[in-house]
């Protein structure tokens, strides 16, 4: 039984460490979206002060 | 021929850092003659014990004056108590800048330390024009979980500087139920288009519609909109839903797991019904430690076999702002098949700043019978999910590093050598 019982925690705790590196692709995924967002303010500044 | 200053007033300021003095700290010229060229000198101070490599550069919102400014020997080492005097020219042709105040703000660096900070204050003479206007505001339908952006078109039709601060409002029909934007502070030149993106978190908000109205603070008091959208908020596309086993005559057991990553006290909220049964709970508290365990059972012994929907409402934070749904089909199904039992673990995660995630573990437990190779394989699959996550996080700093030494490169190749704050 306490073998049983010690799978069961880890397999709580596998799952507990999925959920969190779903988390962790989400906030990559957050990252990577404001990091191209200020990459093309940076090319649009770029182009500003090109041209003047 | 030099030509000098005229009406230049002197304001002499305390020093910003005890390592290094800048004097005079502002120069201020009161109606600047274009065509003209003012030379002007601040002299920096080393009042460090250790000889300081000294950078001079002009800060990111002055940046739209560079072509206008030249500074002489921006790079040089001071020795300890030596100084140097550092020459700037600015000249102005007609016509060039809006009829404002423009300060051109120095920073004095050190590597990536700013030590100090001089400024060069002057108004062009004419005739205000402030107009700045929304050409459009665009968001999505977007589910609870994933990142929100809203888009925001603006065009500076006046002749000055719009210096703006945005501010969006979220209403629930009449009610204001948050606002965000006023962080932010964008520059847009007279007769420029600015697409503006903010980001918001959604898992604030409940899976309904709303409206977003979006309106532009600029300059001294002046406003622009508001121009709303309307959208609706959908429900977490993480949210699994399946079917769940239960024999006639047994209890549901529901497990929940919360997780707070704050750093400070949490509330709870859980309110769960089965809908056409007549059957409903509520469990409430708070807790401040980095997990806590909600083990209670629901009383479904008395639901002939059938199927079931299950909805539980799970709210947290420090004013149970948070708000996460779930549907489950629960299936009762006769005494004569087979035990199974059904345990529904809901981890709700509270995280600081953008995301929050609600999973469901589903997992049916055969009596006496956990098996140490289902477990082994659950563990080689989690690496290797970790492992291409670890990949996606590599080639993600990769380009950001990238990017950072393109731009340094680029910045060099504009204002000459050094580096701008990164190493």
């Amino acid at each position: 039984m306490d073998l049983n019982k010690k799978i069961r925690e880890l397999e709580n705790e596998i799952d507990r460490l999925r959920e969190k590196e779903k988390r962790f692709e989400h906030d990559i995924e957050i990252f990577h979206k404001v990091f191209e967002s200020m990459k093309k303010q940076f090319e649009q500044m770029k182009r500003e002060l090109t041209k003047k | 021929m030099l030509k000098w200053l005229y009406s230049v007033l002197l304001v002499l300021v305390l020093p910003t850092s005890l390592a290094l003095t800048v004097n005079p700290q502002e120069y201020r010229i009161q109606e600047l003659e274009q065509d003209r060229t003012y030379q002007i000198v601040a002299t920096v101070i080393n009042s460090d014990l250790s000889a300081q490599d000294i950078s001079i550069i002009l800060d990111r919102d002055s940046q739209y004056l560079a072509e206008f400014i030249n500074i002489q020997d921006r790079f040089f080492q001071l020795q300890p108590n030596d100084k140097r005097n550092v020459r700037i020219a600015l000249m102005v042709p007609e016509g060039r800048l809006s009829p404002e105040e423009h300060v051109a703000v120095f920073s004095v660096m050190s590597g990536t330390y700013k030590l100090g900070e001089f400024r060069i204050r002057f108004s062009i003479a004419g005739d205000k024009i402030q107009s700045l206007i929304i050409t459009g505001v665009h968001a999505e339908d977007t589910p609870r979980d994933k990142p929100f952006f809203i888009f925001v078109g603006i065009k500076n039709e006046g002749n000055v500087i719009a210096r703006i601060r945005p501010v969006i409002e979220i209403f629930d029909g009449s009610r204001i139920v948050d606002r965000f934007g006023e962080e932010s502070r964008i520059m847009v030149m007279p007769g420029e288009d600015y697409n503006l993106t903010l980001m918001y978190d959604l898992t604030g908000l409940q899976n309904k519609e709303y409206v977003f109205s979006v309106s532009l603070l600029y300059n001294e008091n002046m406003s622009a909109g508001p121009k709303s959208v309307r959208l609706s908020v959908l429900p977490s596309l993480n949210v699994q839903t399946e079917n769940y086993l239960l024999r006639e005559g047994e209890n549901l057991s529901i497990i929940i797991e919360l997780e707070n990553t704050l750093d400070r006290r949490s509330f709870y909220n859980v309110v769960y019904s089965i809908e056409g049964a007549n059957i409903s709970g509520k469990l409430e508290g708070e807790f401040s430690e980095p997990y806590k365990k909600l083990d209670f059972q629901v009383e479904t012994s008395a639901l002939p076999a059938g199927e079931y929907v299950i909805n539980i409402e799970t709210r947290t934070g420090q004013s149970l702002e948070r708000l996460e749904s779930q549907r489950i089909i629960l299936t009762v199904k006769g005494k004569s098949l087979a035990v199974y039992y059904a345990v529904i673990t809901i981890i709700v995660i509270l995280s600081i700043g953008i995301s929050s995630a609600v999973g469901y573990k589903w997992f049916r437990e055969r009596a006496g019978k956990p098996s140490l190779e289902k477990v082994e394989s659950k563990l080689r699959k989690t690496k290797r999910v970790f492992s291409r996550t670890e990949e996606d996080f590599r080639q993600l700093s990769n380009q950001v590093v990238r990017f950072m030494q393109e731009s340094n490169d680029w910045l060099d190749s504009r204002y000459g050598r050094g580096r701008y704050g990164f190493k």
